[in-house]
This record gives C-alpha cells, structure tokens and sequence, in this order.
C-alpha cells in the first residue's frame, strides 16, 4: 500500500505528496502532459529534443545540474509517446533547490540559438546511436508506421526521421515552451522524507506564482483495420527477423491486464509457450518475444523473434501463427494465468522498493486519472482469467488485423 | 530570483549487517527492513572465471544453472519456479559465480526447495547444451554487429591479453568446445557450501532464517578438494592504438584507457574524485566539452572499473565518423588540463558534494546495501573503507588531483580503441 494525498493548487498545478521516513531522499518529479503523440507529422521528434532543452539553463540560473549537484542530488529526464517526465533526487534537507529551479524553468527557460544548435546535434548523435548504428535499429519507425494509419503513435518519440530535428527553429521552440510547459498541464509528485504540510508549504512558496495558460485538449483517432499488412525489408543483419504487431485496447480499459498477462503467457521466461515450442522443440527462433506497448491511446501487442540461421522465414511465421491459433481455440490453463500473476505481483512488490520507482509511478497513475489506481493493480491483474484472455486473443490475433514486417538479410 | 541555502550533506556511515552462521558453516549476512514481504538471497561462491578449467566454462554453467535433473526437465523446473512467481538466476564474474533468487516471503519455502534443486541436481543434459551452444553462437553475431561491444573486447584484450579470465575475448569456437562432463565436474566441485557465503536483503525474521537454515543449512557434499587460487599471466598487447575498421558505420566507438588499480589501493579514492571531475557524471569536463559544447556525442563517460585482483581506468563514447579525429583531440586536450592546471575549488566541492549524494544513496535501504556490501566482501575490501573512501574524497585537494592526474593519465600509457 502506497499512500498518497492529492491537492490542487489554484493556477490547476497538480500535486501528489507521499511520505517515507525511512529514506534521507526527497524525490521531486515532474511530469508534463506532452509526448511525441502532440507533435506536427511534419516536426516528429520535437518533444525530446525540447526535453533536452530544459537542462539549457534559465535567465535566473545559467545551470540547471549543478546546483543539484552541489545538493548531493542526481536527475534526468526521459519523453515518450504520452508525456515527458523530469525527476530530482536529493538529501532531505535540500528539498528547496529542485523545487526552485523547478518552478523556474517551468517560466524561465533560456530560449537561444546556442543551446538549440548543440542539443540538436546532441539528438542526432543519440538519433544515430540507438536507431541507425546498430542492427535492427529502425524496426520501431518501420513498424509503428505499419500499424497506424491517422494516430500519431505512427512516429516514434526519438522521431520519423533525422531531418525533422535539423530542421526545427527557435520559434518552434518558443510555442511549444508557451503551449504546454505550464502549471496545469503539469502534476508534481513530492515524496521521501517529508511531512504533509511541509511538502504543500514549499510547493505553495515557487509554484504558486506562476501562471496557467488555457490547453487545448487533442482527440487522437485511428480506424479499425481490415486487411492484413505486411512489409519485407533487406539489411545488413546476422539473422532473419519476423515482428508481428496487433493493435490492442487502450490503458483505460480493463483488458490492457489481460493483455499483459497474455504477452507473459506467450513468452515471459523459459517456461513460457512461444520459447517452448518455438526456440526449444522446433529450434526455428533463437530468441522470441511478446509484449505490449503501455501507451495511454489504443495499443499494441507485439510478437518478435529472432529467426534461427539457416531456417525458413515463411515456416518459421507459420509456427508463430500456429501458436495463435492454438492460443485462441483452447483455453490457457490455469496454472499459467496464476504463474503469470504471481510474476507480476513479485515484480511490482520489488519494483515499489524504491521510492524513485515509486515517485515515477505516481506521477503516471495520476497522469491516467488517479494516483491511486497504483495500489488497485493487484485486484486489477486478479481480475484476469483463462476467459477474458480467451476473449481477447480471439479478438485481437486476427490475419486481417495483423501487421508483419519480415526483417531480412541481405 | 535567488536559490536557497544548500546545506552541507550528512557524511554517513555503513550499516552492519546482521550476521548469521548456517547450521553447515555458511556465512550469511544480512540486511533487513523493505517494507514490502520480499527478500532477495544471494549465494557467492569463490570460483567465477578466474577457476575455469577452460573458456567460458563458468559463464555456460550459469546459462544452463536450470537445464534440468534426473527427475525434472528443464521446463518442469522452470514451471515451478515461475509458478510462485520467483526468480532464480545464475552468473558468472571474475572471481564469483552468483546465484541469486528473488521471491515474496510467502514463497520462501517452495522457492528454497527449488533453488537447493538448482544447486545440486543439475545434470546439464546433452539436448540443453546444444541448444544453448547454437543459439549463443547466433546472438554473438548479432552482438558482434555493434561497434560499442567490439571496442570493449578489443579494449580488455589489450589490457590483459586473450588467455587472462579479464580480457579473453568469447568466439564461437569456445562456444563449441563446451561439453557435459567439463560442465558436471565445474559445477560439482565449484558450488558446494564450504566455497559460498551469503547474503539477504528485503524483510525477514527468524522464521525465514530457520527455512533457510533448513534448506541450505543442512547441504553437505562429499566432493573433495578445496579451490586452487590459480595464477593467470597477463600478456600486455604491445600496440597502443588499435583501428577495427566496420563498413557504412556513421559512427565510430571509441574506448581510450589503461589498466589502473583496484580499491586497494592507497590512491583508489582521490582517483574517484578525480575521475569524477574528468568525466563520472553530466557535469563533468568530457561531457560539458565534447556533448553540452561541441554537440559531438549523445554520450563519453569515464570510469574506474575495479577487480579482485585489477582494474581498469577508460573512457568511452560514440561518435559521428566525421568528427571522430576532433573528438579524440578534445579526450586527450582535456587530459592535458587536468595535469597541467590547477581544478578550480567550486569544481571540486561540485564533484566532492555529487560523490558524497552518492554516498548516501549506496546506504537508503536494504536492497542498496547489500549491493555496496557483496562488492566490497568479493573484492576483499574491508567495508570499514567506506566511511575512509568518503573522508578521503572530502579531503583531497587540488594540488593532490593534479598530481594524480600526471601520474596515472599519461597519454602514452593509454591504449586507444577505435571501431567504424
């Protein structure tokens, strides 16, 4: 049980308090309602590269690490397709300097050409390290754009290409920081040791001042698909590769824990279906793997696997699609739904150790509606069951709605 | 606007740990007080690379720690532990083979039974070793597809040559000179409880300790000999500028270092300041330079890589191939500052305080704790050195970082490792 309390101060900032005495860190998080899926189709990959912006500096305080450092603190910063998150962990008794140079670079941030040029450069390394210097790099640019035809989770948020970073302008960068970096667009999670009234009064003393600007909320949409996808692409690559994407409900509904405890069925550890079957006694795969994307829109579930060398490609698909089949016609046992739930509670038990991860998570369940829906996802994931997995898989691991990129070589 | 007081950070002390006598010898130590019901044990044993009898022997008993037994497949195996929702997972250092398993409390028992399974009635059956020989054959190539992971290999080859358990480099061949009886023998005469000590973090009391005691408190072998502490001789590659050329690469990795020392020694701790201010965290020299300046990387960082027996001081970083000659130019003209100027005072206190946040941190909460703890107990470091380590850094000067900087970084001492 995580116990938190939740207040709004008048200019709509959202504020999460959780108390820990056991800890000499206070963890300072904050999370702002944008991620890549609120960007132009022709600017992908500009929330990111702002996020490296707000570590530029501000009119008041050249240096946003320092100071924290100075604190005894250490922070980062990372952006997905939903929001981008800014965390700060420092000794207790320092609690007031990333809350000051918090608020401040909520309004104060040192727009020049300066730090746009570098921290563009500093992307497209970043761009070039994760997504085109090593195999298989591109295949989420390949894939998401297979599987979304209107949804902007079409890009993702590192973004589509090099060019759109190069290309963004300093007024891009003023109207984004206009548009969204504001108090109610914002919610703040204070946690560690300290108390209640303490955590509202030094929230109160640098956020209060600032002032809200009206957001306009979007509406993402994607049509339902109807016919199969498929793509086939040739690179320098030491084996064969198949992915197999399905699009899947949203974080809202009920059935996102079913399909987490379904991608767990099918290939968490060596015990799991696919690795058995696939990777153990018909040796097509090396590796194989299921899981799901946790965006708040509609998702996705995603099959992946590694082909074994010399192993026919079309064979190799036919067996993940064999395991589909089967998966839908005869209900999982229940000695798997229980393996897959007790995996989950372990790693949530574990996760929630520390209060970084803690901090995080409340931040996100509040960006979802509520704070604490973080302690309602063990009766949530109790609530799955060989039927609702049954249902879903039935639904969801259709040819009509699949969407396969074969990743070959050359 | 002004930023408020930043006060002074508490210098901390470790914890000790609880200590515990298992009915058989073995020594556990403990850190409790999650406030979740979980425990992770850990169960070290003396053997690791350092004691394979061949390469790679260590690293395939890990991978193959759960293959199977006499009476249970490795799937039957795997099931079970899965069922409770527990991990048990095995690997392979230098000097230690780890074994760890985490589970909830409620679990503890059937999660014992298992992981005592593990450890004495594994038969690495003929059908798992190949499997696993094919398909670690196969993610080496992926693996060797990255240039960051060749510069590494590259890099410890260097160091300490390809025969030394620090530097050797994994091919496929030694992948396929693995067998069952090289395997059986390792794991029967390495694992036994007279090699092992433990740890355990999380929530516990006495009843968890007496399931232990139980299940691993009462484990005799009756296999002789103890372990031999080998000699390994390190063949020191002779060129100090190493070029791995990688087609349509549009980044080149780079690795630039030399071996130094481990936490024995009595420099160890005014190094890390030093390293630190050099290139241990975002504020550092490299990173403020080549990544906030100059825009040339996503990331360098430094670091000073400790061993039982060793250790290594490197820098790492990728960048685009056209900058990669400015890039190295800049590494080795920051190096130049260090031993040629003075650090300035606010620059240290800057690193002292992050070192010192850092400090703190390694003691927030069991799961901490036992980490800082197993290093030091593996490495032989007295954990007493701790509170040392921390006045060390506190009290090292500039004058002392400038020196240091000329005695252990000289440019000539270094080897370079490029590949792209």
């Amino acid at each position: 049980m995580i116990d938190c309390s939740k207040e709004v101060l008048e200019n709509g900032l959202t504020l999460i308090h959780h108390y820990d005495e056991t800890t000499p860190f206070v963890v300072v998080n904050l999370l702002y309602k944008v991620g890549s899926k609120h960007e132009d189709k022709s600017k992908t990959g500009f929330t990111h590269l702002f996020e490296h912006l707000m570590f530029g500096g501000t009119t008041n305080f050249p240096d946003f690490d320092k100071p924290l450092q100075e604190a005894g603190g250490q922070n980062n910063a990372f952006t997905n397709n939903d929001y981008t998150n800014y965390y700060d962990s420092v000794p207790a008794n320092n609690v007031e300097i990333p809350l000051c140079l918090e608020a401040d670079r909520m309004v104060s941030l040192n727009i020049n050409p300066n730090s746009l040029e570098v921290q563009r450069k500093v992307v497209c390394e970043e761009f070039k390290e994760n997504y085109i210097n090593i195999p298989y790099g591109n295949v989420w640019h390949l894939l998401r754009d297979m599987v979304y035809r209107e949804h902007p989770y079409k890009w993702p948020t590192i973004g589509k290409e090099l060019k759109h970073i190069e290309d963004a302008t300093l007024d891009d960068v003023k109207n984004f920081y206009t548009r969204y970096y504001n108090p109610n667009n914002a919610i703040l999670v204070l946690a560690g040791n300290i108390e209640k009234a303490k955590a509202s009064e030094l929230v109160r003393k640098y956020f209060t001042e600032i002032k809200p600007v009206p957001v306009d909320q979007k509406i993402f949409s994607e049509p339902e698909q109807t016919e199969a996808r498929e793509k086939t692409v040739y690179e320098e690559i030491p084996l064969n590769a198949i992915y197999i994407a399905f699009k899947m409900c949203d974080r809202f509904d009920p059935e996102y824990y079913t399909a987490d405890v379904t991608s767990d069925i099918l290939s968490t550890g060596t015990s799991s279906r696919l690795y058995q079957e696939l990777v153990k006694k018909e040796k097509a795969f090396v590796e194989i793997d299921a899981h799901i994307s946790s965006s708040e829109d509609i998702g996705m579930i995603t099959i992946e696997g590694k082909v074994s060398d010399g192993y026919d490609v079309k064979k190799a698909n036919d067996l993940i699609w064999q395991e589909l089949e089967k998966i839908k016609q005869e209900k999982v046992s229940e000695v798997e739904v229980r393996k897959c739930k007790n995996k989950m509670l372990t790693y949530m038990n574990f996760s929630e150790a520390s209060l970084l991860n803690r901090t995080i998570s409340l931040a996100y369940y509040e960006l979802l509606g509520d704070a604490n829906m973080i302690n309602e996802e063990e009766k949530n994931y109790e609530q799955v069951s060989a039927e609702t997995i049954q249902q879903f898989v039935q639904k969801t691991f259709v040819k009509e709605k699949s969407n396969t990129l074969f990743y070959l070589k050359k | 606007m002004t930023l408020p007081e930043i006060h002074s950070i508490e210098k901390v002390s470790f914890p000790k740990p609880e200590e515990v006598i298992l009915r058989n010898g073995i020594r556990l130590y403990g850190f409790n007080g999650t406030k979740n019901d979980i425990l992770r044990i850990d169960l070290a044993f003396n053997s690791g690379r350092w004691n394979e009898p061949a390469k790679l022997v260590a690293d395939s008993t890990a991978h193959l720690f759960k293959s199977g037994t006499a009476r249970m497949t490795s799937f039957e195996l795997s099931e079970k532990i899965d069922t409770y929702g527990s991990t048990i997972k095995a690997s392979s250092g230098y000097h230690t083979f780890n074994v760890s398993l985490y589970c909830m409390n409620r679990f503890l028992e059937p999660s014992l039974q298992l992981l005592k399974t593990c450890l004495t009635e594994i038969i690495f059956p003929q059908n798992e070793i190949d499997l696993f020989q094919k398909n670690s054959i196969s993610k080496l190539k992926v693996r060797q597809e990255k240039n960051d992971y060749l510069a590494d290999v590259a890099f410890k080859k260097a160091i300490y040559g390809d025969m030394h358990p620090y530097g050797y480099e994994t091919t496929g061949q030694d992948i396929k000179n693995i067998s069952q009886p090289v395997l059986q023998k390792f794991y029967a005469a390495d694992l036994k409880p007279e090699n092992c000590t433990m740890f355990i973090a999380g929530k516990y009391a006495d009843e968890e300790i007496r399931l232990i005691n139980e299940y691993l408190g009462k484990w005799e072998t009756d296999i002789q000999g103890s372990i031999v502490n080998r000699n390994w001789e390190e063949h020191v590659n002779e060129e100090n500028k190493i070029k791995i050329h990688k087609e349509k690469s549009v980044q080149a990795s780079i690795v630039i270092g030399k071996k130094l020392f481990n936490k024995h020694h009595e420099d160890y701790a005014a190094f890390s300041l030093l390293n630190t201010v050099f290139g241990g965290y975002f504020s550092s020299r490299l990173m403020s330079n080549i990544r906030e300046e100059k825009g040339l990387t996503y990331g360098i960082y430094s670091g000073l890589n400790t061993f039982r027996n060793s250790g290594t001081f490197s820098i790492h970083t990728d960048t685009n191939v056209e900058s990669l000659e400015l890039c190295l130019r800049e590494i080795y003209s920051e190096i130049d500052r260090l031993q040629n100027e003075l650090i300035p005072e606010d620059e240290i206190s800057l690193a002292k305080n992050y070192l010192l946040g850092k400090f703190l941190d390694k003691t927030d909460g069991p799961f901490h704790q036992i980490e800082v703890f197993k290093s030091y107990f593996l490495e032989r470091v007295d954990i007493h050195k701790f509170e040392e380590f921390e006045e060390t850094i506190s009290q090292t000067d500039a004058v002392s970082l400038q020196r240091l900087a000329q005695k252990y970084l000289l440019k000539e001492s270094m080897c370079e490792v490029v590949v792209g």
